[in-house]
């Protein structure tokens, strides 16, 4: 009595099978997307010949689900020579692109390694010796000049003298200054808000909300917050019908600032309604446009979640077709793209597709993973399976496409019809691991009757999957006699797609990775990464290069710096410029006698206004004011009073000129100043 | 009166005088607010721009006497202000008032006359009284001087002097209409108008004299914050330690700034003011109060890139960057 409700326990628990008409639908959605080129009814797609063994088992579905394949298999096919096994799951290629080389990963691994080797011509004893020399000389030399400037940057870098603080600054911009630490979040302006009016500061409830709305809309790249700009300049940034909104809000909030309007709470909550209105609104606009982009910019036959599948291929041999049906049956399948080794002991299947590379290990971890954690195997390439698990597969005699059967009694897979196009079945042995259980054997009974099906006497009946039970978990091996049952291709004859969805279903699997010859390829770190896109040699030389850029520039390389100020000119800049105007024209003559001129006049001016008198008078005077000897004064006089008479006649002037405008600018200076 | 009734009076006193000067909405605007804060105002742009044209509107639609005074360089001071003269009946002395005796004068053209005569507006555009020989006579009310100058490159004119210069409120320069505005302005002399004869386009008198010095008592109750006030001073100080200024505003700037700010905020129907009203006049408030360096004048740099390289340093109150 306890089996017999265990037993319906366990059946109400598990997953229903799926019928022949859910799959058939679910197929036929999956081969309407663009991406399966080779069903669209105008397609060019070029069929290579192991796509091209599912034909006449299609033809005989009518191309049900993929009328297009009719137009592959009506075409000669490519690449002819490859195996007639068929391991290779190729993708089949459109007319005038390149296929990728996929057949063989690792002999293509192999052969880029091998390429990439480099291969230095034998140098020679002495140029050897030479290449060492010259290389750790400009090493060296590199690390001498960074030494150098990092002492010289450590002797320029001291700190400058803080600028004495402008006594002119005004009370506002001191307060200002000390406000300049400000919160520019928009969600924290918000909840900041929200304290403040809790503990009865509604008017910085109200400076911070409208805080949060000039945020926002500075976020948005509609205004740029800064300190001298008003209210009003924020609001004719903006356009209609914002600008409308926003002045509103300003309204109340300048009420507030600078009217007689009181600070309460009602207030605050009238401007915060509307100051979140519209950031929840610009925020949802912003949701919007990335989602309509997003939308716009994928694929409209896009199926949820079918990107993770994208590491498979989608031609007949592909499996992506396979991965999205079973993600129709809600069965969550992905590619895999990290390492066997990394596997973690989650209750899902593991598809070994062909081209999966694995070594010893690697099947020891599997299968451990399946005894220890009733995981779920199932491998579609039954030429590399360890000879523990006790399964071999053997070429077919017949080559013709054949009907399959279930052997026994199973819910899920029996009412249904299966098919599958070649000539590999299975051989099992006694194991110790488990025990087999041959889910379909071939061949199977006509199909259809009006065809002549190779029928095979029943001792001969070989089987083409079988299903072994490993350790006490419930975990099981499934292997398939040859890839053909799990591509695109199967989906389109029989009940094919139905008997993949009851496989994983009958063990109750929800996840299902496929692993292929790419699976773990991929570099765990940023440095494996490098080294296997050979780009060491690469960022070296870059290095190099920054090194040698650092030592010629030094610290300074790129320093951030403050913008160069523009700077004026000043008013003596202008002098001088004359001054080298009147140097070009070879007139320094002319200006000191100018220069000697003036300067009398002023002297005579000041110590002896109203007289006219000659020089010595003034020589006299000048002696007196100033304490200097009266003969060097004269003579001085004498000097610029000849220079005067004769600036015209001559250009040419010399030291003694500059001499002269000197001494005459120390006696202005000293009789009441240079002007 | 309320800022809401000044604010009404305000516009449509606005849409009649936009009716005859086309395209000049900024000036209209900013003339009637140095009215309202009974201020004087300076309109300097070349001829044939509708100066003349805005005053004698404005004169018409405030309800207000309005006489004009064409500046010319013959022109005496009492020409301007009147003076004494010996009636022969009475055997007396008796004073003769001049064109200024009115509530809007029109100083028209006024560099074109030397500096002595224009000095004899000091008086009444301070005080708004005139002295003549020792009696002092005081202007009606209200009272307001509206000059045009033409710019002081073109041939024939005096500059004013600094002392005249801050008398004026504001200085407005005026600029050529665009082509649409120009295109739209042909079409109406082509439907009748006539801009020596205002009937033509049947200009109302929106408000009498009284009731503008209402208008200007009204400007008295809008509040003034105390960062206003800071934010005033700054923008006005900061004039005094600009690097190409060589004289900044004086204090009368300030209270001008202030004064013309109330007035723009109660024609916004707002009881307070707010930076913004500032920011918006500081230009025409400051522009002929500020005299350069020569070295910045050689360069090119005029007072309004001056007072526009202040305002955006000058930090505005409650601010939230």
């Amino acid at each position: 009595m306890l089996g017999v409700s265990l037993y319906l326990a366990a059946s109400l628990l598990a997953a229903e099978p799926a019928s022949s008409a859910e799959a058939s639908r679910e197929v036929e959605e999956v081969f309407e997307q663009r991406r399966y080129y080779f069903c669209a009814d105008d397609n060019s797609f070029v069929a290579r010949p192991w796509d091209q063994r599912w034909c006449e088992l299609a033809a005989r579905t009518d191309y049900r689900h993929c009328r297009g394949f009719e137009r592959v298999c009506a075409q000669d096919t490519e690449g002819s020579g490859a195996d007639a096994s068929g391991y290779a799951a190729g993708e089949g290629t459109e007319v005038g692109k390149t296929k990728p080389d996929r057949a063989n990963p690792n002999a293509r691994r192999e052969r880029e390694r091998e390429q990439s080797l480099w291969e230095l011509p034998d140098l020679g004893g002495f140029a050897k010796l030479l290449m060492w020399i010259l290389l750790i000389g400009i090493g060296l030399g590199a690390v001498i000049a960074v030494a150098k400037n990092f002492v010289r940057d450590a002797e320029r870098d001291e700190p400058e003298p803080e600028p004495e603080p402008d006594a002119s600054e005004s009370l506002i911009a001191a307060r200002a200054e000390a406000r300049r630490v400000v919160e520019t979040d928009v969600q924290r302006l918000l909840a900041r808000a929200e304290l403040a009016d809790k503990a009865g500061r509604h008017e910085d409830a109200i400076n911070d909300v409208y805080a949060a709305l000039l945020r926002r809309l500075e976020g948005g790249g509609l205004i740029s917050v800064d300190r001298w700009k008003t209210n009003g300049d924020y609001v004719r940034a903006l356009t209609s019908p914002l600008r409308g909104e926003v002045r509103e809000i300003v309204r109340l909030v300048e009420q507030v600032q600078f009217g007689a309007a009181s600070a309460e709470a009602g207030r605050y909550q009238t401007i915060r309604a509307q100051v979140v209105a519209i950031v929840t609104r610009a925020a949802l606009a912003v949701a919007l446009a990335l989602g309509l982009g997003a939308q716009t910019a994928c694929d409209p036959d896009e199926r949820p979640d079918s990107s993770a599948l994208a590491g498979l291929g989608t031609g007949p041999s592909g499996q992506r077709a396979v991965g999205e049906l079973l993600l129709g049956f809600d069965i969550e399948a992905r590619y895999r793209a990290g390492a066997i080794e990394q596997l973690s002991s989650t209750h899902g299947a593991i598809v070994l597709l062909a081209g999966a590379m694995l070594d010893k290990e690697d099947w020891e971890l599997l299968l451990r993973w399946v005894e220890d954690d009733g995981g779920m195997l199932v491998v579609t390439n039954s030429l590399a399976l360890p000879r523990s698990l006790g399964i071999e597969s053997t070429r077919d005699s017949e080559q013709t496409p054949l009907a399959l059967e279930h052997d026994g009694y199973d819910a899920y897979f029996d009412e249904l019809e299966y098919a599958a196009p070649l000539g590999y079945t299975l051989e099992v042995r006694m194991s110790a691991r488990g025990e087999t259980d041959e889910l379909l054997v071939r061949p199977g009974p006509d199909l259809w009757a009006d065809t002549a099906l190779t029928q095979l006497p029943s001792t001969e009946r070989a089987p083409y999957v079988v299903r072994r039970q490993l350790g006490d978990e419930g975990g099981q091996v499934v292997v398939f006699a040859d890839p053909y049952m799990l591509t695109n291709a199967a989906l389109l004859v029989a009940d094919n797609g139905a008997f993949l969805v009851n496989l994983f279903r009958s063990a109750e699997v929800d996840e299902v990775e496929f692993v292929n010859g790419y699976t773990g390829a991929g570099a765990d770190d940023p440095f494996e990464s490098v080294r296997n896109a050979k780009l060491g040699a690469l960022f070296l030389q870059l290095l190099l290069f920054l090194a040698v850029l650092y030592a010629a520039v030094g610290v300074p390389f790129a320093r951030l710096r403050d913008p160069q100020r523009q700077r004026r000119r000043s008013f003596a800049e202008h002098v001088r410029t004359l001054g080298q105007r009147y140097a070009q024209a070879r007139a320094a003559r002319y200006v000191a006698g100018l220069y000697s001129a003036w300067a009398l006049d002023r002297l005579r001016e000041r110590l002896l206004p109203g007289s006219a008198r000659g020089l010595l008078p003034l020589a006299q005077a000048i002696a007196a004011r100033t304490g200097r000897d009266e003969g060097r004064v004269m003579q001085t006089l004498v000097q610029a009073h000849e220079l005067r008479e004769t600036a015209g006649h001559s250009t040419r002037g010399g030291p003694g000129d500059l001499a002269l405008m000197r001494e005459l600018a120390q006696l202005l200076d000293e009789t009441g100043g240079a002007r | 009166m309320t800022v809401q009734q000044f604010a009404h009076t305000f516009a449509a006193i606005r849409t009649e005088v936009n009716r005859v000067l086309l395209g000049q909405d900024e000036l209209v605007e900013q003339v009637l607010l140095a009215i309202c804060a009974r201020g004087h105002v300076l309109i300097e742009g070349v001829p044939g721009l509708g100066k003349t044209l805005l005053v004698r509107t404005l004169g018409r639609v405030l309800g207000c006497e309005f006489k004009r005074i064409q500046f010319t360089p013959d022109l005496m001071p009492s020409d301007v202000t009147g003076g004494n003269v010996f009636n022969q009946q009475d055997n007396a002395f008796m004073f003769l008032p001049g064109p200024v005796f009115t509530q809007l004068l029109l100083a028209d053209e006024i560099n074109r006359a030397p500096a002595k005569t224009q000095s004899a507006l000091l008086e009444a555009m301070q005080d708004r009284s005139v002295t003549v020989d020792g009696a002092t006579r005081p202007l009606p009310r209200p009272f307001f001087t509206i000059a045009t100058q033409n710019p002081i490159e073109s041939q024939g004119t005096y500059p004013l002097p600094e002392a005249q210069l801050d008398r004026f409120l504001m200085k407005i320069n005026v600029d050529h209409p665009t082509r649409e505005v120009e295109k739209a302005l042909l079409r109406n002399y082509v439907q009748g108008f006539d801009a020596g004869n205002l009937d033509t386009i049947g200009i109302r008198e929106i408000c009498t004299a009284e009731e503008l010095v209402a208008l200007q008592a009204a400007t008295q109750t809008v509040s003034v914050d105390e960062g206003i006030l800071d934010y005033i001073t700054e923008v006005v100080g900061r004039t005094r330690a600009q690097r190409s200024v060589y004289l900044g505003a004086s204090p009368r700037a300030s209270i001008a700034l202030l004064t013309t700010a109330r007035a723009r905020a109660a024609s916004e129907s707002r009881s307070y003011v707010i930076p913004d009203d500032v920011k918006h006049l500081a230009p025409a408030i400051l522009r002929h109060r500020l005299v350069l360096h020569p070295d910045a004048e050689i360069e090119g740099t005029t007072p309004d890139d001056c007072v526009q390289a202040i305002l955006r340093e000058a930090p505005v109150p409650r601010t939230a960057a």
